[in-house]
């Protein structure tokens, strides 16, 4: 075997394994990208399974708008909850105005245990005709929602 | 046995532990977000075994004081979450839809006989609150700590 042979058999084989290390760090990439995708969202749909919410009860004195609607929601689910991203939806309208607080002192609640139950106070935005029963909806970050009829 | 056997066999080695830490260390992941997904759906089905019935309500429009008498139907043994018979935290009052606050209200376990802190199958709890009441028909709410909910109608 001469010289010639040896540097061109050296040369394929740096171009070999540049090709092949190339190739192992740009699947490589794929693969961890793609494992973390999938992490996420198995993570992502446990947290949904152990999310749950039950609207407990609702108190319903006044039905005309900027009247205060009071809706005491349990967290039944395995997962801490914030309160600051719940939507809330009367006869399917958001409704933006709304507090999250604890029935007992009354003081704002931001996080929301498994097990606790929080009074929202929903200001209608709109006046509810007497006569019907209405819907009242809570919905969680993650999508997670009750749904409660009501009337006065 | 030469040295470049050696070698070989050392690296061959590596890659195989290395194989199976990668195999471990996924299967561990996996391992333990199943377990506790099925915590979870054990913990679910134990809402299904979960049942109480209100026996009598009473009032006593002098001492303002309202007696409730329920008993555990269900199978599945209710526990009081602050650890404290007379202040059970997550048991959840309304009264004509309002909210009874966790001062108004003791909760009494009769009949028990070992447990003080668990209310077993076929037990009786009772439950005072001191509330001034209306006379005429009113509704109690009742719902535990994992949602379960009964309501009652009774007369003041």
């Amino acid at each position: 075997m001469g010289a010639s042979t040896i540097v061109s058999h050296l040369i394929l084989f740096i171009v070999v394994l540049g090709m092949t290390i190339t190739l192992v760090s740009v699947l490589t990439g794929y693969v961890s990208q793609t494992g973390a995708v999938i992490n996420l969202k198995q993570r992502s749909m446990i947290n949904e399974i152990k999310t749950n919410i039950k609207i407990v009860s609702i108190k319903a004195e006044n039905l005309s708008q900027n009247s205060t609607l009071k809706l005491y929601v349990k967290n039944t689910g395995y997962v801490t909850l914030k309160t600051s991203c719940l939507d809330v939806f009367i006869d399917r309208e958001w409704v933006k105005n709304f507090t999250a607080i604890d029935p007992d002192s009354l003081e704002l609640k931001s996080l929301w245990n498994p097990k606790e139950t929080i009074l929202l106070n929903v200001t209608l935005p709109k006046t509810l005709n007497e006569s019907e029963v209405h819907e009242a909806k809570v919905v969680t970050c993650n999508g997670v929602s009750d749904s409660e009829l009501f009337s006065k | 046995m030469g040295l470049d056997t050696i070698v070989a066999w050392s690296g061959a080695l590596l890659v195989i532990l290395l194989l199976i830490y990668s195999i471990l260390d996924i299967h561990n992941n996996y391992l333990s977000q199943d377990i506790g997904l099925l915590q979870t759906i054990r913990e679910e089905g134990s809402k299904f075994r979960t049942d109480f019935d209100v026996i009598n309500i009473s009032y006593n429009s002098s001492s303002q004081l309202l007696e409730v008498y329920l008993k555990n139907t269900g199978s599945e043994i209710i526990y009081f979450q602050d650890y404290s018979i007379s202040r059970a935290k997550c048991f959840d009052v309304f009264i004509d839809d309002s909210w009874i606050s966790k001062d108004k209200m003791k909760f009494i376990l009769l009949n028990d006989s070992f447990d003080a802190l668990l209310w077993n199958p076929d037990e009786y709890l009772k439950l005072n609150i001191s509330i001034a009441l209306s006379s005429g028909e009113h509704t109690i709410a009742i719902v535990l700590c994992n949602g379960v909910k009964e309501m009652e109608t009774f007369v003041a």
